[in-house]
C-alpha cells in the first residue's frame, strides 16, 4: 500500500496537542485488540490494549471518551471517529440512550441514521434502472455520535469495533 | 492456497471492492484520531476548530500466502486429468515446445513476496527428462527465463484491479526422440513463506493443489492401400476392378486387379488389407530385362498432416533394380537418409506413388523364373525414428517352363536328350514303347518353373517321307501320363494337346505318340541314316511362353518282301524256233535298291537244276522298260554298258546279258543308280533254240 502518512500525522499530532491543551472537551482515544478464546466450552473475550501490530483479520476496538471539563453544561456536543483505512466497520459500542449515532459512507460528507440508503443503477430487461438499496455497515467510512448536552464533569465513552483487512 | 477454487474466485472478485482479499499490506500503519465539536458557551456558536483526540496507531503484520493456478483461476488436477483442452495438448511432434500459461497469485499481504517455481512430474506416464522444463516470466524470451525466485506484488486494496498476480509460462521441451504416444505431464509447484495460523513458515503447494499440463506425442498411422487411380494421366480416377489371376485357387471369389499401365498384358492383383501386390507378366520373345510398374498409395490415418518417407528395398537379387516415382510417374529426389519423401498427406487423405521393378528376363541364359519380391517401407515423419511404420511387398511372378524329354528318376524335362525310336511301317499302331509297331512314342515333361500356375498347349509334327517320294506331315498325339510310368493313363489323347493347369514348381508328364504311315520310306536303307525329326512345342496358355524340343528321332526300318523277279515260261520250241520270255523285277522294299542289275546267264543253280540258257540257245533280242525315271542300259558279256540293246558281239558268243537302269544319266550302272521302292524293270528276252 502506498501511503505517505507520516508527515500528515505529525502535523495532526501537533495540532492535536494544541487543541487538547486549550479545549474544555477532552477526547481520549484508545485502541485494543479483541482476542477471542474458548474456555470451558464458552467463548471468552479479552481486550489487549494498544497493540503495536496486528494480523490481517484482527478485530480492533476503538473507543473515545469525551469529558466535559468546562465547569458547566456543554451544548451540541458531537464526536466523530472515522473508520480507519485498512479496516471495515463491524459494530458500535453500546452508548447512552440520549446519544444518537449517525453514519456516513461518503467519507464524512453526509451523515444519517441507520439504515442508510443509496441509489444504484442496475440493468433490468436491457434497460438502465435506478434502484434504492441499503448501505451495508461494511461500507461505512465514518461514525458520528450526537450527544446533545454534556453535563459539567460528565464523561461518555463511545466507540466501535473494526476488522483489519 | 488450500482454498477451494470457488472461494478463490469469489475472493478475487471481492478484490474489486474496498475489501482486500489478501488483507491490508503488511507494514501498513492503521491510524485513527477522534474529533468533536460543541457550542462555545462564550460565543454561543460552534467552536471554530474541532477538538482532536490522541492518535492511536498499529502496524499490520505479514500474513503471507500464495497459489499457482491455471489462467482461468482453477487448479487441483492430476497428471492424467489436466484441465482440458487448453492444458491437455494432443498430437505434439517430437522435439516440439509445449507452452502453457499460469498465474502466480499472492494470496497474502506481503508485497513482492518471493515465490520459487519448480516442475512437479508426479504421475507422468512418460518420464520427463531433467532439464526439459523451463519457466518464463510473462512471455517466452531468453531475457524472461526464470532462474531464481519471483517477487509477486501484493494486491492494493484501494484499486479495483488485483495487483497480486504474475503470469508465468511453463515450457515443456518434448525430447526429439520421444516415442509415439508418449505423455509428459508437468505442473508448476510454488514454494514460499506461508502463515500457517500461528506463524510464518516455508511451504510448498501440496500435491492436491497442483495444475498439470499434459503433452501427448502424436501417434502417427500410415498404411499402404490399393491404388486410387490405376491409369495415371487420364482425367477420371480408375480404381481396381474385381478379377482373377493365373492359377487363382478360388476364381469364384474375385480379387482387386488392374493391368500394368505400361504393359497391359500384365495383370496385377492387390491385397486390400495390406496393400501388397502381385504381378503376373506374360512371356516375351526377347531376352532383355523385363519391367513391371506397380501403382500404389499411402493413406494417413493419423491426426496430423504427414510427409512420409518411402524406404527403398535392400538385398535385391542380381539384375533387379527398383525405381520409386511419385503419383504422376516423376522421379522423387531422395532425402538425406536415402529415402523418398511423399507428401504432406492431409489427415485422412492419401498420396499415390509408383514402384518400377526391372528384373532379368527368364528367357535369358542363367536367369531363373523365381518370384521377385520387393519390400517398400513407409516411415512417418511425425515420429522420432526412421523405422517404417508400415510396408508393402510388390512381387513379380515371371513365367518360366522347361520342356523336353522326360528324364528319370526325377521326372524332369531335358530337350537336350536325343532319343531314337524305331518303327515298322505297316505294323499296327500302339502307344507303348515297342520298336516293332508303327508308332514312335516319346515320354515328355513340362516343368512349370515360373511363379504362377498355368496350363500348356502341346503340339508336334513329323515330316514323313513316303515310298512314293512325297513328304507328309504327321501330327503328334499327346497322352497324359500322370504317374510317369511311361504308359498313357487313358486311350484318349489330350484334346488340342491342352494339359491341365500345372502349379508353380510342378510338372506334367505326357507320352508323345507319332503313328508312322504304312507307306513310309525306310530311313536306314543303303547304309544311310536319315531319321525323321520330331518337332514339338509347349506354349503356356496365360504367359504365351514357348519352349521347343526339336531333336527326337524316329527310325523307319526296312520293310517289304524284297526284290521279286518273275519269269514267264516260254512255249516249247524246236531247234531254230525263238524262245521269247519276259522277266519282271519289282522292288518291294520301302527303300531304293542300288546297283541293281538284272542278269540273264547260264550256270545259275537253283535246287538241283543249273541253268543252261546260252548252251542250248542263242541270244537274239533284249528290251528293257523301267517303270521309273531312268535310262535302260545293256551290257553283254561284262563289256561296257551301252544304251543300245543291240550287242556289238556275235550273238552266238553272248553268254551273259545284263540290264540295268541308269537313273543318274552317267551311262553306267553303279551304286548311284537306284531302283525306287515299288519300281519295276520289265525285260523281254528272245533267244533262238540251237
Amino acid at each position: 500500500m502506498k501511503r505517505s502518512t507520516p508527515t500528515l500525522l505529525l502535523a495532526l499530532l501537533v495540532g492535536t496537542a494544541l487543541a487538547q491543551a486549550s479545549s474544555p472537551l477532552k477526547l481520549v482515544l484508545s485502541q485494543a485488540l479483541v482476542q477471542t478464546t474458548t474456555q470451558d466450552g464458552k467463548t471468552v473475550e479479552k481486550l489487549a490494549p494498544d497493540p503495536k501490530s496486528v494480523l490481517p483479520g484482527a478485530v480492533l476496538e476503538q473507543a473515545v471518551t469525551a469529558t466535559n471539563t468546562l465547569g458547566k453544561v456543554m451544548a451540541n456536543v458531537t464526536v466523530n471517529l472515522p473508520v480507519p483505512v485498512g479496516t471495515v466497520y463491524l459494530n458500535s459500542l453500546k452508548s447512552a440512550e440520549t446519544v444518537q449515532t449517525l453514519f456516513s459512507f461518503d467519507k464524512g460528507k453526509t451523515f444519517a441514521a441507520a439504515p442508510l440508503k443509496k441509489t444504484i443503477t442496475v440493468t433490468e430487461n436491457g434497460k438502465a434502472v435506478q434502484k434504492e438499496v441499503e448501505v451495508k455497515p461494511a461500507e461505512y467510512t465514518n461514525v458520528r455520535w450526537v450527544l446533545g448536552e454534556l453535563a459539567a464533569g460528565d464523561s461518555l465513552k463511545l466507540g466501535f469495533r473494526v476488522k483489519v483487512n | 492456497m488450500n482454498l477451494p477454487p470457488k472461494t478463490l474466485a469469489l475472493m478475487l472478485a471481492l478484490a474489486a471492492s474496498a475489501a482486500s482479499a489478501a488483507g491490508t499490506p503488511s507494514g501498513t500503519k492503521i491510524s485513527n484520531v477522534a474529533t468533536a465539536s460543541f457550542t462555545d458557551p462564550n460565543t454561543n456558536a460552534p467552536i471554530s476548530d474541532p477538538v482532536q483526540s490522541n492518535l492511536v496507531q498499529t502496524s499490520v503484520l505479514p500474513k503471507p500466502d500464495f497459489d499457482t493456478v491455471y489462467s482461468d483461476g482453477t487448479d487441483g488436477t492430476t497428471a492424467t486429468t489436466p484441465s482440458a483442452p487448453d492444458y491437455d495438448i494432443k498430437n505434439v511432434l517430437p522435439g516440439a515446445n509445449v507452452d502453457t500459461s499460469y498465474i502466480l497469485v499472492n494470496l497474502g499481504n506481503v508485497n513482492n513476496q518471493p515465490i520459487t517455481i519448480a516442475p512437479n512430474t508426479t504421475g507422468t506416464v512418460t518420464p520427463v527428462p531433467a532439464g526439459s522444463v523451463e519457466y518464463y516470466l510473462g512471455s517466452v524470451s531468453p531475457a524472461n527465463l526464470i532462474t531464481g525466485s519471483i517477487p509477486v506484488p501484493v494486491d492494493d486494496p484501494l484499486t479495483p484491479t488485483d495487483e497480486g498476480r504474475v503470469t508465468i509460462i511453463q515450457r515443456i521441451k518434448v525430447p526429439t526422440g520421444a516415442a509415439a504416444g508418449s505423455q509428459y505431464s508437468v505442473s508448476p509447484q510454488a514454494s514460499g513463506d506461508q502463515w500457517n495460523g500461528s506463524a510464518v513458515v516455508p511451504a510448498q503447494e501440496p500435491a492436491g493443489d497442483l495444475q498439470y499440463t499434459r503433452a501427448s506425442v502424436t501417434s502417427p498411422s500410415v498404411t499402404v492401400v490399393p491404388p486410387i487411380d490405376t491409369v495415371p494421366g487420364t482425367p477420371a480416377p480408375e480404381p481396381t476392378t474385381p478379377g482373377t489371376t493365373p492359377g487363382d485357387p478360388d476364381p469364384a471369389n474375385p480379387v482387386p486387379v488392374y493391368p500394368d499401365p505400361t504393359t497391359p498384358g500384365t495383370t496385377i492383383s492387390v491385397d486390400p488389407t495390406t496393400g501388397s501386390q502381385k504381378a503376373y507378366p506374360k512371356g516375351d520373345l526377347d531376352t532383355t530385362s523385363d519391367v513391371v510398374k506397380f501403382i500404389s498409395a499411402v493413406k494417413n490415418n493419423g491426426s496430423l498432416p504427414d510427409t512420409v518417407a518411402l524406404i527403398p528395398p535392400t538385398g535385391l537379387p542380381t539384375g533387379v533394380t527398383v525405381q520409386i516415382l511419385d503419383g504422376s510417374g516423376n522421379p522423387i529426389t531422395k532425402d538425406a537418409n536415402g529415402n523418398y519423401p511423399l507428401g504432406p498427406i492431409p489427415v485422412g487423405g492419401s498420396a499415390a506413388y509408383q514402384v518400377v521393378v526391372t528384373y532379368p528376363d527368364p528367357d535369358g541364359v542363367g536367369n531363373s523364373g523365381s518370384p521377385v519380391p520387393v519390400v517398400i517401407g513407409v516411415d512417418s515423419s511425425n515420429d522420432a525414428d526412421l523405422l517404417p511404420n508400415s510396408s508393402a511387398t510388390f512381387t513379380t511372378f515371371p513365367a518360366q517352363q522347361v520342356f523336353g524329354d522326360t528324364v528319370n528318376p526325377g521326372g524332369t524335362a531335358d530337350a537336350g536328350q536325343v532319343p531314337s525310336q524305331g518303327v515298322v511301317p505297316g505294323a499296327s499302331t500302339g502307344t507303348g514303347n515297342s520298336a516293332t509297331d508303327s508308332s514312335a512314342t516319346f515320354p515328355m515333361t513340362v516343368q512349370n518353373t515360373g511363379g504362377y500356375a498355368e496350363a500348356y498347349t502341346l503340339t508336334g509334327s513329323v515330316d514323313v517321307k513316303l515310298v512314293n517320294g512325297t513328304t507328309v506331315p504327321v501330327p503328334v498325339k499327346y497322352y497324359l501320363d500322370a504317374n510317369n510310368d511311361g504308359v498313357p493313363d487313358s486311350a484318349t489323347p489330350l484334346t488340342g494337346g491342352l494339359t491341365l493347369s500345372v502349379p508353380s514348381g510342378g510338372s506334367v508328364h505326357v507320352i508323345a505318340v507319332v503313328d508312322i504311315p504304312a507307306n513310309a520310306a525306310s530311313t536306314t536303307a543303303n547304309g544311310g541314316s536319315a531319321p525323321l525329326i520330331v518337332k514339338q512345342t509347349s506354349v503356356g496358355t496365360y504367359s504365351g511362353n514357348t519352349r521347343s524340343d526339336n531333336n527326337d528321332q524316329i527310325v523307319v526300318g526296312i520293310v517289304g518282301n524284297g526284290l521279286s523277279i518273275t519269269k514267264s515260261t516260254p512255249p516249247a520250241a524246236r531247234p531254230g524256233d525263238d524262245l521269247p520270255y519276259t522277266l519282271v523285277a519289282t522292288n518291294n522294299y520301302n527303300a531304293a535298291l542300288k546297283n541293281f542289275v538284272l542278269t540273264e546267264k547260264g550256270g545259275v543253280t537253283q535246287g538241283a537244276t543249273t541253268t543252261n540258257l546260252f548252251t542250248y540257245s542263242t541270244f537274239k533280242t533284249v528290251t528293257g522298260t523301267a517303270s521309273f525315271v531312268g535310262k535302260v542300259l545293256y551290257r553283254f558279256n561284262n563289256a561296257a554298258w551301252q544304251t543300245s540293246a543291240v550287242p556289238g558281239l556275235v550273238p552266238s558268243t553272248i553268254n551273259q546279258v545284263d540290264v540295268g537302269v541308269d537313273t543318274n544319266n552317267d551311262n553306267t550302272i553303279d551304286s548311284n543308280d537306284a531302283v525306287p521302292s515299288g519300281g519295276v524293270l520289265t525285260v523281254n528276252f528272245t533267244t533262238t533254240v540251237k
